[in-house]
């Protein structure tokens, strides 16, 4: 379906809106009062963006050190260029090692590749174990709406009913017996997995470890219990020492959830050790492309400092007004609208750029300052430098310029345009249809324009104007 | 000091008052104003939808017309970030073109930053309004410009009036230049979020610096049947005109 | 070395260099400044603190819902960490990280075995590597005496945590691991608070995946 089609279902769905104006200020309002806690909150962010530039910025460098130290300590790297080598290697290596179940912590990178359905045709049960990312699997696989929230469209009623039917339990109203119920379900998974997969929140050169960050548990019970464990994640996530990992986390949980530091944070380094309990005794790497590396160095390396927090979406008044789904593929939001014709190409993605006010809510409030307004622009550029603008677009931008360029014709152009304006008013102070932009009036009036231009009553030497 | 008075495509042809407030305004702070005839768009709705060249002739079309004044001052802040913010990324870094552009930028206001921190004025002599206001914080005024405190002094010395502030006042009207169009249906849902908080601060009026965010606005509280709250910018209350 | 995927490693990291002009100087060049930021690792802007660390470690951890309590010595943690298992009418055995079972248990009519998790304990009690006071956190580090499931499968996790190994930032805490450990131990967790999530209506709900609450018992003693 295309974007405004499925904008226009969104708009129209009144239990998205409800939940959509329920969830929006818990986001917005708990990271405004929890930024205040860091002293400098702009230099703690310049800091943050230094930290992702130094990586971008040397990348191949760093991809090697964090590789040979990864090694050293026990693990495999290996490398995908996009999803069907992600699938295949994660296929490989849980056939090596005899896998039937897998349990999964977040991995926005495994729903960019699609995993979930190549592991079920190879015979493999992945299990999602994040509430949110259980609650849409067992509801027939439906996408996440945000990239950290990913039922921030779902109300607990929907959830309950859910359960109660996939559970065949008697259904729950309570946010924390519903939460209960979900631990009770996914506890025998995590016992009875074979392998765990995770995303990475980083990867880190010095110690050639992984960072997680999550808050329910799940992700330290799929590292720790499974005999592997698979990490998949972006090319981009390298960091170089664990200094950097402590600038980031007073941003990436303060600006994702509002909260100072996540309930948990683990630092995974190699192999189980030969006298401990538990972890995993293989640990492998997928370092994914998937359109990261060709970004490197062009004109939109900036949209690779993401560190994948969502507050730009939370910030959004597009995402707060359509969620997360109409964006249509993995990523909403402006760095979803910015990602989207990166990595699935700028034809196929024509509606993103657009859809959005440029207001730069998201760039203030982004902890590594990408400046996603100016990408996304920069992505409209693309799209006219490659003739991708429809013709009446381009047609009527090209005449407008050309006229703006020629005061007299100018001049004359909005002489007449504002009396027609003014007589389709007729004799109001408002349009309530106009033909040349529809879209405008139908949700809005179109206030009337007095009648005479500025610069008509400046010629005629009138410092004052009547309504 | 020479002040150039660029009105913006919007003003110049929906409410000229706006532009004439600002001209009295100017003057009043003892500004020698001039209003070169030829001047038309600073370029923004092509900067906006892609298309660089258009948007490069615009911004050398203006700066020809300004490049003679100390200063420029645009009662927008949207337009006013278009020159400040972007004309610099318009040349390439070194040229000739791009060195000029970024003088003009340098000297170029939004019309309550230059009040404020220009002009310094201290009194606005014919400014009266009887009633509450609420100022809405236009973005491209309040994040490219920093426009946040100016409006709300300029507003303290305004006899009569009483500020409230309504929730959310820096969240985006919906308006977005071309957005408004193209996605008129979602831009007119994010302007009903505004007006609600516009209503439930009990103003009689809302004030603000960028006609764009007007007609959005005011457009959406006629529609919603909202009668009695009015929409105005601020220069028309500076200078008294706002019951006009 | 690279599996049967050196294609696309090759592919990844020579578009990678392409990309960024890499040639034999400047790779030497920024080799040098990498191998300064990874013997210095230079940190970032820190947020001040209070002078009393364990009176704001104790704010930051019971802001996340953890309990604390303080006692004098190592020998008087299991007193009492028995006192509140009863307080709170949970069970009084589970298991304990092998690190820490020279203490008293059995006195305080605990039974509690040295040994790692397992999926039926209801009570873990473990010490800690250090301290956080920032972010009222706890930095546990896995190994044969310190089992990393013992503080993630049961419903209550317990830990020992000696007041002069509360540290300012995580910053510090890296130093210290450095400083003690050398390499680091295959996990390291920082865990803050009872396990938690938001992801219905953005609620907060304690005890998701993990314990459903965290109890710590300071030790004053050097």
């Amino acid at each position: 379906m295309h974007f405004k089609a499925r904008v226009g279902e969104k708009l129209a769905d009144r239990i998205l809106q409800e939940n959509l104006a329920k969830a929006k200020p818990k986001f917005v309002d708990s990271r405004a009062k929890v930024m205040l806690e860091l002293d400098d909150i702009e230099a703690t962010r310049e800091a943050a963006k230094q930290i992702r530039n130094r990586s971008l910025e040397n990348l191949d460098l760093w991809l090697e050190t964090f590789e040979s130290k990864a090694t050293e300590a026990g693990a495999q790297v290996h490398y995908a260029r996009d999803s069907q080598e992600i699938c295949k290697l994660v296929v490989d290596i849980a056939r090596r090692h005899g896998v039937r179940k897998i349990t999964k912590s977040k991995s926005m990178v495994t729903e960019e590749a699609g995993l979930n359905r190549a592991l079920e045709a190879a015979g493999i049960q992945p299990v999602e174990t994040d509430l949110g990312e259980y609650i849409l699997q067992i509801n027939d696989n439906e996408p996440p709406s945000h990239i950290i929230a990913p039922v921030f469209h779902k109300s607990k009623e929907e959830i309950s009913d859910l359960f109660a039917r996939t559970h065949n339990t008697p259904r729950k109203t309570d946010i924390n017996e519903l939460t209960r119920e979900a631990r009770e379900q996914l506890r025998p998974h995590f016992l009875s997995s074979d392998m765990g997969i995770s995303g990475g929140n980083f990867i880190i050169a010095e110690t050639g470890s992984v960072a997680i960050v999550t808050n329910e548990g799940n992700g330290r019970l799929c590292t720790t219990l499974p005999k592997v464990h698979v990490v998949i994640t972006g090319i981009e996530k390298a960091i170089a020492t664990l200094d950097d990992l402590s600038t980031l986390l007073r941003l990436l949980p303060r600006s994702a959830t509002g909260q100072a530091i996540t309930n948990y944070v683990s630092v995974l380094t190699g192999t189980k050790r030969p006298d401990e309990f538990d972890g995993p005794e293989h640990l492998y790497f997928i370092l994914v492309d998937n359109g990261r590396a060709d970004l490197i160095g062009s004109e939109f390396q900036d949209m690779l400092r993401c560190i994948r927090c969502g507050a730009c979406m939370n910030h959004c008044p597009v995402y707060q007004t359509i969620g997360g789904h109409a964006y249509g593929w993995v990523y909403p939001g402006p760095m979803g609208s910015v990602l989207t014709p990166l990595y699935q190409g700028l034809e196929n993605a024509l509606d993103l750029p657009h859809a959005a006010t440029l207001c730069n809510q998201c760039g203030v409030v982004c902890p590594v300052k990408i400046p996603l307004p100016e990408l996304l622009r920069k992505l409209r550029e693309k799209q006219v430098e490659r003739g991708l603008r429809p013709l009446s677009e381009r047609i009527a931008l090209r005449a407008w310029a050309w006229v703006a360029r020629r005061p007299a014709l100018y001049a004359l152009g909005t002489k007449i345009g504002v009396r027609y304006l003014k007589w389709l008013a007729s004799g109001k102070d408002r349009i309530k249809v106009l033909g040349v932009a529809p879209a405008w009036t139908q949700g809005r009036d179109f206030p009337a324009p007095q009648g005479e231009t500025f610069r008509e009553l400046y010629a005629r030497g009138q410092r004052d104007c009547a309504r | 000091m020479r002040v150039g008075l660029f009105v913006t495509c919007l003003v110049d042809m929906m409410r000229p008052r706006i532009g004439f407030s600002t001209l009295e305004l100017l003057e009043s702070a003892g500004c020698e104003v001039v209003v070169p005839a030829t001047q038309t768009c600073c370029g923004q709705p092509a900067w906006n939808s892609g298309d660089a060249p258009a948007t490069r002739a615009l911004a050398l079309k203006l700066l020809a017309e300004f490049e003679a004044c100390d200063y420029v001052v645009v009662p927008s802040g949207s337009c006013g970030g278009m020159i400040r913010s972007h004309y610099g990324e318009l040349f390439a870094r070194d040229s000739e073109e791009s060195r000029r552009l970024d003088a003009l930028s340098a000297r170029t206001y939004e019309l309550c930053d230059f009040l404020v921190n220009v002009a310094r004025i201290d009194a606005l002599p014919n400014a009266d309004f009887r009633g509450t206001l609420t100022y809405h914080d236009s973005c491209s005024g309040l994040r490219e410009l920093g426009v946040k405190a100016q409006p709300r002094v300029l507003l303290g010395k305004v006899g009569g009036a009483a500020l409230l502030e309504m929730n959310g006042c820096e969240e985006c009207c919906g308006f977005g230049g071309t957005f408004s169009v193209k996605y008129g249906d979602v831009s007119a849902a994010i302007a009903e979020r505004k007006c609600r908080n516009i209503q439930s601060s009990g103003a009689d009026a809302v004030v603000l610096g960028d006609l764009g965010c007007i007609l959005n606005i005011e457009g959406k509280l006629r529609r919603m049947g909202d009668e009695k709250t009015r929409v105005l910018h601020i220069a028309e209350v500076l200078a008294g005109k706002a019951d006009a | 070395m690279h599996g049967g995927n050196v294609t696309a490693r090759d592919d990844i990291l020579g578009r990678l260099r392409s990309k960024l002009g890499r040639n034999a100087q400047n790779a030497a060049t920024a080799r040098q400044a990498m191998g300064e930021v990874l013997e210095r690792h230079p940190g970032g802007p820190r947020p001040s603190q209070p002078a009393d660390r364990l009176a704001y470690f104790r704010q930051r951890s019971e802001a996340l819902s953890t309990t604390i309590d303080e006692v004098a010595a190592f020998a008087d943690a299991p007193a009492a960490v028995a006192a509140y298992l009863k307080r709170h009418g949970l069970p009084l055995a589970g298991g304990v990280a092998p690190g820490l079972s020279d203490l008293p248990w059995a006195e305080a009519g605990l039974r509690f075995e040295a040994r790692g998790g397992r999926p039926d304990d209801l009570v873990g009690i473990t010490g800690c590597f250090c301290a956080i006071a920032e972010t009222g956190t706890l930095m546990l580090c896995s190994g044969h005496d310190t089992p990393a499931a013992l503080s993630l499968l049961p419903e209550t996790h317990i830990a020992l945590v000696r007041l002069s190994r509360i540290v300012a930032a995580m910053e510090d805490a890296w130093q210290l691991a450095r400083d003690e450990l050398g390499r680091l131990p295959r996990a390291v967790n920082f865990v803050s608070g009872p396990s938690r999530t938001g992801d219905i209506e953005q609620t907060i709900v304690l005890g998701a995946h993990g314990p459903y609450r965290v109890h710590l018992v300071v030790i004053r003693e050097a």
